[in-house]
């Protein structure tokens, strides 16, 4: 009895915690993201870019962005490690999805590997934020640009977002987390997620 | 574990919010064992029985203390030095100066886990030494440890003996990283390592800890790679803590400096 009502609590006024999946083919820049958040949202240092090294495991971070809790999670993007990656699209609010927009002999991995991303059906109805990073490069491609190689048929109802961002010097990354966190609080997903949450919490009982 | 919390969040609840009941005689307070588990009588019987625990297991580490000598001195002259290596020495000490520094005066401590035969105390003696030691299979409860300042690494063989599992806890506290070493040529007990793996995972002590894997013997050719043991390993389960992946040879002496390297950035960034 004291559960549901703990529970009922619980869910009335307990932050909600966004799950934010961070992901993208190796070298796009997904841990640099992760650090730079951190650095942004947690006034920390965060790791300088030299110490960064590509990822084979989870890194995880914990962030509040405008009154939202957020859990980033970072996987590896190298071939033989994405298969891990599908494991955690059901627990998650949200993808973002990063490219090295300074690379275009990337682009065609890339848009594979999203491509099956949104495939599949654990993924369903979350929110992508599609980042064209490194735009302190020179020869990087603007979101438009990339928007126009990438030419995704499968978004149906899903929101979306392209932004041309930095990890570097930060360009464009608040607004980008901005949007997402407001994505996150509008989609239909989220409501689903959080009556699953609720539905397993009764049934703990 | 969900239904232990919210067995536990009823009796908390009550006591925090609604403290007027008891005046109402709906708890009585001069009746605590109306309330199995929380009184203190039964709070004072679980110390009890935990520092029981305790002192069995540290009167057994002493009288295995003894035993260790006994081996160790048996080890001594079995001693095979297959060439020592500089570059490693300098980095067990590169290492345990990096976590000093971290955690300045705070007590730390590395807990190197995994079945017996994995490589564990090869890679301890790799660390400290840059030497490698033929070892025999541990036997029962031996803990080595190795300590360096405030750091202290200790290495236990899980599987096998659930009985003396109650004496873990004693070795728990400021545990910051837990290595995890797989044999990565022994498919066959990659199952029990699995499951070893996310028994003590669940430990409530350790639940803040980063999770530092080593798929080691990479040198043997049976040896499967990083990939095929994340799978096995189910390691896609763990979601609330930093985990990375390593291959290494504890015999050659690779790959165990870029799993230290990634777990003292870790460690400093912040942790789990
Ligand atoms: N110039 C520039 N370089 C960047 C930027 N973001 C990341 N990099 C560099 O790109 C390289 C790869 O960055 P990571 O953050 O490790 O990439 P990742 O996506 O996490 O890679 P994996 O972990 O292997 O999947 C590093 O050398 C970074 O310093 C950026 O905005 N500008
Ligand atoms: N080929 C190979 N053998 C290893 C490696 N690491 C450990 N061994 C051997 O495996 C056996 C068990 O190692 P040990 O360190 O005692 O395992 P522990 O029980 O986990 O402490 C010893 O014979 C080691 O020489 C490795 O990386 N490659
Ligand atoms: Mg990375
Ligand atoms: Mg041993």
């Amino acid at each position: 009895m004291f559960s549901l009502f703990y529970g009922l609590w619980k869910y009335v006024f307990s932050k909600i915690e966004f799950h934010v999946l961070i992901l993208g083919v190796h070298k796009a820049g997904k841990t640099s993201l992760l650090e730079k958040l951190k650095a942004i949202y947690l006034n920390s240092e965060g790791l300088p870019p030299d110490r960064i090294v590509p990822t084979v495991g989870l890194n995880i971070g914990r962030i509040e962005v405008s009154n939202a809790k957020l859990v980033l999670w970072d996987l590896g993007g190298q071939v033989g490690l994405r298969t891990i990656w599908e494991k955690y699209y059901e627990e998650a609010h949200a993808i973002v999805y990063m490219i090295d927009a300074s690379c275009p002999s990337s682009f065609e991995d890339s848009k594979s590997a999203l491509e099956k991303v949104l495939r599949h059906d654990d993924s369903r109805g979350a929110p992508l934020l599609i980042l064209a990073n490194k735009q302190d490069l020179p020869d990087a491609v603007s979101s438009e640009e990339l928007a126009r190689y990438l030419d995704l048929k499968e978004l149906g109802e899903r929101l979306y977002l392209f932004e041309a961002v930095s990890a570097h010097d930060g360009m464009g990354i608040k607004y980008a987390i901005e949007w997402l966190v407001d994505a996150m609080e509008r989609s239909k997903r989220t409501q689903i997620l959080r009556t699953r949450a609720g539905a397993s919490a009764a049934g703990n009982m | 574990m969900k239904r232990n919390k919210s067995a536990l969040a009823g009796p908390t609840l009550l006591s925090a919010n609604l403290p007027s009941l008891s005046q109402f005689g709906v708890v009585s307070a001069k009746n605590p064992r109306f309330i199995p588990g929380s009184s203190p009588t039964a709070r004072r019987w679980r110390d009890l029985q935990a520092i029981f625990f305790c002192w069995v297991a540290v009167s057994l580490i002493s009288l295995s203390l003894s035993l260790v000598l006994l081996q160790t001195l048996r080890r001594l002259l079995e001693i095979r030095v297959a060439g020592s290596d500089p570059r490693l020495a300098a980095m067990g000490i590169l290492f345990t100066r990096m976590l000093s520094s971290i955690f300045g005066n705070r007590e730390a401590r590395i807990l190197v886990l995994g079945l017996d035969n994995a490589g564990k105390t090869t890679i301890l003696y790799r660390l400290q030494m840059g030497e490698v030691v033929s070892t025999i299979p541990t036997i029962g409860f031996n803990v080595e440890t190795v300590q360096y300042n405030n750091i202290k690494l200790q290495v236990w063989d899980l599987g096998g003996q659930t009985s003396i599992r109650p004496y873990w806890r004693c070795y728990f506290p400021n545990t910051q990283a837990i290595i995890y070493v797989v044999d990565s040529s022994d498919t066959d007990r990659l199952m029990i390592a699995k499951e070893e793996f996310h028994a003590i995972l669940e430990e409530d002590e350790l639940k803040g800890s980063v999770v530092l894997i080593y798929a080691n013997k990479q040198d043997l050719p049976g040896a499967i790679d990083d990939a095929a043991i994340t799978q096995a390993l189910e390691l896609h389960k763990i979601k609330n803590r930093q985990w990375a992946i390593f291959k290494t040879s504890a015999i050659k002496g690779e790959g165990l400096f870029e799993g230290l390297d990634w777990l003292s950035n870790t460690l400093k960034s912040g942790g789990g």
